[in-house]
């Protein structure tokens, strides 16, 4: 037999980026424990609708804890308590009856709020989009086993390749800094034979990239590794730090 | 893009983040290296007021070093806050609206937090500490000590007879640093002020070797972090227990004149 409890939950609401936002309560009964955080947040609102009022806008779409959608900072941590977890993953048996949880949006100046806990993710995508891939031209499929790649290397570049940018570690990090998100994407490019030709503008124009969007500097808290829901290593900023030395070292 | 405006410039290296981050960390390795040189050097006061004064003289005695050494720190100085400041500057515009409700931390410390706060005391009380010992500006009663060597025995003697300092050729003359030292430490304020900014340094120093060691990519895997992370708090702690030793030894009256 699963347990119901009742919550208390204080909210961002934002109705547009442009409209200042704030916290409002709400209280939910009849939480099942069963529920992931997000279905408990569809069963609110579909009590908002039913009583005519406007739902709570989130993002998500995989529910499964890879795409990268949800991003909601519960009780001051980006994705909430549990860690390498995603807040789609995170189970309403982690509260008990009486809770009371605050949901708000990520903070950053590179994630203007859309709407409620909704916001703007695309400058991640233009850091990747400056140098985060491998130009290959088309063509047919090559075998699999074509290119040796070492296994140490092969293990350390899925590590990075893990990312789902979902932008935690810019929530969570008290710079709002995206160094953790672009150690990866280059981390997991450099491990790779593939992402040699490339290497040195890679890096030079992703960090330019993620400078331009607005997103600040690592001081090395180490926040955003603990808040990654795919535990990346706090060795991505470390590794991204040595590759833009070199960039610069080695010139060309 | 155009190869014109291709990065990879030492300008866009000095303008991006990580450009500036690089200039906190190697400006604060030769930063460190000199508290550690400078704690290290005045151990000295524990061997009695030759031994003191005779390093202090040798100091004076090359000023080549001394200037060389001094040019390096006061532009390894300015570098470091010029950075600080604008890494600051960047960080609090990341992000115009705080949270509603406070974060809760998982791993992070004070002394990572409050880097700007302790470094800015710590650069204040460099000011004062320049003034007090170096410039003599604060407290000339305690700075204007002098001791001359009596040929007769070849032995330095206390003298501050401005009229004989004057007379005298500059190889018999020398700072009297050890009761410079003990005298500025015998004012309780004056040591109080020492203690309390040596327990900054020891915060900043905590979180800084380690950050300084992990951005020159010096970090790589949970073990080589969490040693940067010891070195660094044993770096801050000889340093700083090295340092309070001073005042401390003064008021105790384990050193005097």
């Amino acid at each position: 037999m699963s347990k119901t409890m009742t919550l208390t939950l204080q909210i961002w609401r934002q109705r547009s980026a442009n409209t200042p936002g704030s916290m409002q309560t709400y209280k939910l009964e009849g939480v099942n424990e069963h529920m992931s955080f997000l279905e408990m947040l569809d069963v609110l609102n579909a009590k908002l609708t039913k009583e005519g009022q406007d739902p709570v806008a989130f993002d998500h779409d995989c529910r499964e804890g890879i795409c990268g959608s949800c991003s909601m900072v519960i009780d001051g941590r980006p994705h909430g308590p549990r860690k390498g977890t995603t807040a789609c993953q995170l189970h309403m048996r982690t509260y008990k009856d009486g809770d009371t949880i605050t949901i708000e949006p990520w903070r950053a100046k590179a994630f203007p709020v859309i709407k409620d806990l909704v916001v703007d993710r695309a400058s991640l995508d233009r850091v990747v989009a400056a140098g985060g891939f491998v130009s290959v031209n088309t063509g047919v499929t090559v075998d699999a086993n074509a290119t040796p790649i070492g296994k140490k290397d092969a293990d350390e570049a899925m590590d990075y390749a893990a990312c789902i940018g979902c932008g935690a570690c810019v929530a969570a990090c008290p710079n709002a800094s995206a160094m953790l998100f672009t150690g990866a994407k280059v981390g997991h490019l450099v491990k790779l034979p593939q992402g040699q030709v490339e290497r040195r503008g890679r890096v030079l124009r992703m960090v330019e990239q993620m400078d331009r969007e607005g997103f600040g500097a690592c001081t090395n808290h180490r926040e955003c590794s603990e808040a990654c829901p795919k535990e990346i290593s706090f060795d991505a900023i470390e590794l991204l730090n040595r590759e833009y030395m070199r960039a610069h070292v080695t010139g060309e | 893009m155009t190869d014109a405006k291709r990065p990879g410039r030492l300008s866009t290296l000095a303008q991006s983040t990580i450009g500036a981050k690089i200039v906190m960390a190697v400006t604060g390795v030769i930063l460190v290296g000199f508290l550690v040189v400078h704690m290290l050097g005045n151990l000295q006061i524990y061997l009695g007021p030759d031994t003191m004064n005779h390093y202090a003289q040798t100091l004076k005695g090359t000023p080549a070093l001394l200037w060389g050494v001094r040019a390096v720190l006061l532009v390894s100085l300015v570098l470091h806050v010029l950075a600080a400041l604008r890494l600051k500057k960047i960080n609090n515009e990341a992000r115009p609206q705080a949270y509603a409700v406070p974060r809760r931390y998982r791993v992070t410390t004070p002394a990572a937090r409050f880097m700007l706060l302790s470094g800015l005391v710590v650069l204040a009380f460099i000011v004062y500490h320049l003034l007090h010992f170096t410039i003599g500006a604060t407290n000339p009663a305690d700075f204007n000590l002098h001791e001359v060597l009596d040929v007769a025995t070849q032995t330095w003697v206390r003298n501050d007879n401005e009229q004989l300092l004057a007379k005298l050729p500059p190889e018999m003359v020398r700072h009297d640093v050890y009761s410079m030292f003990v005298r500025g430490f015998t004012n309780p304020l004056i040591a109080g002020t020492y203690l309390v900014a040596q327990l900054l340094l020891a915060m900043h120093l905590s979180h800084a070797v380690a950050s300084m060691l992990h951005t020159l990519g010096l970090s790589k895997g949970l073990d080589a972090r969490q040693r940067n992370i010891t070195i660094g708090r044993a770096i801050a702690a000889v340093v700083v227990l090295g340092n309070i030793s001073f005042p401390i030894a003064v008021q105790a009256g384990l050193v005097h004149l």
